[in-house]
């Protein structure tokens, strides 16, 4: 019985000790916004960061099983490097007609990223959903097309008239 | 000796710039087709709404004056002085009514940005920016690039006869590659049109293997063709070319640049197949050496911010910057607060000078320019020469461009005006900048940016920024694109007009 117990208890001490490190160090995450992020003032190279923001446009490949997703944050857009099944919740993409989910990303920054050719980016080792995107009403007024029709009335008006005369008339 | 107007100069000044304002209606019929293409309502009638404006303006100017009407040297360069102008304001129509400008100044000055290749961009929110608006945005780049001038030449538009040549050589095109202006503008236009299409192929390739939707990737390959091939600079998302995160991206659109950077008599030379003339050439070798020095300039400034830590980082987003500076592009891949806080103060005067020297003449490039510069360079070793020989000695210079040529005082006098008038206007707007409140240097350096036409910016370029910066920006745009003199010939003549109506009262 007690070679099984201290069998049991190695196997949990093992298994602790072969976790990866960050599951378990305490390590400090910076609250932070796309625009300090791009700031080059912000002291938070190397640092886990978490920010909140919408994705915009799609997911672009990025290699090793990898994708991009750009986080629009405060006006400004970041580079996420994130798993590609990490990304694969994400639904709705931020363009003219849609509104993207808002996210809250959790990654460490890199001011130049030595595995992306020194670009900024932050690679992402959480996210998470905070709302799903939507599409945009954005309804049209009607009075510019009577304007440009009258633009265009005008137009032919002249034309025709700049014609006449080059014929002589 | 001042020459006031008559009533037929007005005319026909009135005449010829009407007609290349209703150029621009034609031209929106893209962005038009665009939105109704991918079901955007909102932006079509924005484009309805602009083209009636364009069309009606340019025509109702257009009457003062029949078709045909002669129009001299000195109503060429007032025409096209005004052509950007008004070309720009009813640019500006559909832009401002995206509701993504903070009013008609911001569009008029994103219009003529975008026209004149610059890149400075006061747009808000552009990654919801629709389909269209970018469209035409990227088409002002494609049609200023060139010059609206050469847009209108290459289709005939009413442009015939005796104001052709005259409105061609003073939109800053001092060569004719073909003996007909015609014929030129469509050469150009051909040059450009090879380019494009391979950038455009490429570029959606590239794309589609990244994972953009077929539609987006063709459209947003063509917008960076544009955007680079033309040295403007916008771009359809906030990130610029940092948005695509790719290394293919990023040295096509390098070449895109430097062959937007080119001289269009280099261009018909490589045509011709006399391959020879780039390597003999002043221009070019002006160009290389520039590019060159500089490089070694930026690579040790970003090396020692130890923000890299290898030399392939650096040589990828020194080189990528430098030449984006040099041709006047504008394209980045950093981010902008980067340039003040981040890269060091030799990478930003790397930068800052590339800006200034600007690329070749008759390309789409800005700044100084690369023959101006090697012209002068000859023109210093030129004196030296003559003070170290005898005094009976006749010391002459001969440099090659296109053909062999003496160094004329002339030619030295002409390079060194503009020279000058370029370097005050530089450091004019950075200190309008500085008395406004900003850091001199982030001053100089959107000062030079605006004046070259290029794009790149530390920040200081945004919605927030005073409207009378704003309105510096955009003359120094202006007046950069048209080389100054077209502009000064428009102030005198208005002055010489003030001063003979007073004669007359």
């Amino acid at each position: 019985m007690r070679r099984y117990a201290a069998a049991l208890l190695a196997v949990v001490v093992l298994g602790f000790v072969s976790l990866p490190v960050r599951g378990f160090a305490i390590e400090p995450v910076t609250e932070t916004t796309g625009a300090e992020l791009a700031s080059m003032t912000s002291g938070l190279d190397g640092q886990l960061v978490r920010f909140e923001g919408e994705v915009i446009s799609e997911t672009l490949d990025g290699g090793q099983g990898h994708v991009w997703v750009n986080v629009l944050s405060e006006g400004v857009a970041i580079g996420v490097w994130m798993p590609a099944d990490m990304a694969g919740e994400l639904e709705v993409f931020g363009r003219y007609s849609h509104t993207g989910d808002t996210v809250v990303v959790t990654g460490t920054l890199s001011e130049g990223c030595d595995l992306h050719g020194g670009d900024l980016d932050v690679h992402a080792e959480r996210l998470e959903l905070l709302t799903r995107g939507e599409s945009r009403e954005r309804p049209g007024d009607l009075w510019k097309l009577g304007v440009g029709l009258a633009g265009l009335a005008v137009a032919y008006a002249g034309w025709r008239r700049m014609r006449s005369i080059a014929d002589g008339g | 000796m001042w020459v006031g107007f008559e009533r037929r100069d007005l005319g026909a000044i009135a005449h010829y710039t009407g007609m290349l304002v209703a150029s621009m209606a034609l031209l929106m019929v893209i962005p038009l087709l665009t939105a109704l293409a991918s079901g955007e309502w909102g932006p079509a009638l924005d484009y309805a709404c602009g083209i009636g404006i364009a069309a009606a303006f340019g025509m109702l100017l257009a009457q003062s004056a029949p078709r045909g009407t002669h129009l001299t040297r000195r109503n060429a360069l007032i025409v096209t002085a005004l052509a950007w102008l008004a070309a720009s304001l009813v640019a500006a129509v559909p832009l401002s009514l995206s509701g993504h400008y903070g009013g008609f100044v911001d569009a008029f000055f994103d219009a003529i940005s975008g026209l004149t290749t610059s890149g400075l961009t006061l747009v808000q929110d552009l990654d919801h920016l629709a389909l269209a608006h970018n469209m035409w945005r990227h088409l002002l780049h494609l049609i200023g690039g060139q010059g609206i001038v050469v847009a209108a030449l290459s289709v005939s538009l009413g442009l015939r006869g005796g104001g052709a040549v005259s409105l061609y050589m003073a939109e800053g095109r001092d060569e004719r590659i073909l003996p007909n202006v015609m014929h030129t503008a469509r050469f150009i236009w051909f040059v450009t049109a090879i380019y494009v299409t391979l950038g455009t192929v490429v570029l959606s390739v590239s794309n589609l293997i990244q994972g953009m939707e077929a539609g987006r990737s063709v459209l947003h390959a063509f917008w960076a063709t544009v955007a680079c091939y033309d040295t403007g600079g916008f771009g359809p998302q906030s990130q610029n070319a940092m948005y695509y995160h790719s290394p293919i991206f990023e040295g096509v659109t390098v070449i895109l640049m430097l062959a937007g950077t080119l001289n269009f008599n280099l261009h018909a030379d490589i045509w011709r197949g006399d391959r020879k003339e780039i390597f003999k050439n002043l221009e070019a070798r002006a160009l290389a050496t520039n590019i060159a020095i500089l490089s070694v300039v930026i690579g040790i400034g970003l090396a020692a911010t130890r923000l890299f830590s290898t030399p392939g980082e650096v040589v990828r987003k020194g080189l990528y910057h430098l030449i984006s500076a040099n041709s006047g592009t504008g394209h980045q891949t950093l981010y902008n607060a980067g340039w003040a806080n981040g890269y060091g103060g030799l990478a930003f005067a790397a930068i800052v000078l590339a800006m200034a020297f600007g690329g070749m003449a008759s390309s789409t490039a800005g700044g100084i320019k690369a023959l101006r510069l090697g012209l002068i360079a000859k023109g210093v070793v030129l004196r030296v020469r003559e003070s170290i020989a005898p005094a009976s000695a006749v010391v002459r210079s001969r440099y090659h461009h296109l053909l062999d040529v003496p160094l004329s005082a002339d030619v030295l006098a002409n390079a060194l005006m503009l020279f000058v008038l370029y370097v005050v206007t530089y450091i004019s707007g950075g200190m309008i900048g500085a008395a406004y409140g900003y850091p001199i240097g982030e001053a100089l350096f959107e000062s030079i940016s605006a004046t070259a036409n290029v794009g790149l910016s530390t920040g200081i370029t945004s919605p927030a920024m005073p409207l009378g910066l704003k309105v510096v920006y955009m003359l120094q745009m202006w007046a950069g694109r048209l080389e100054f003199i077209a502009l000064f010939v428009l102030v005198a003549s208005a002055i010489a007009a003030v001063r003979a109506k007073r004669g007359r009262a």
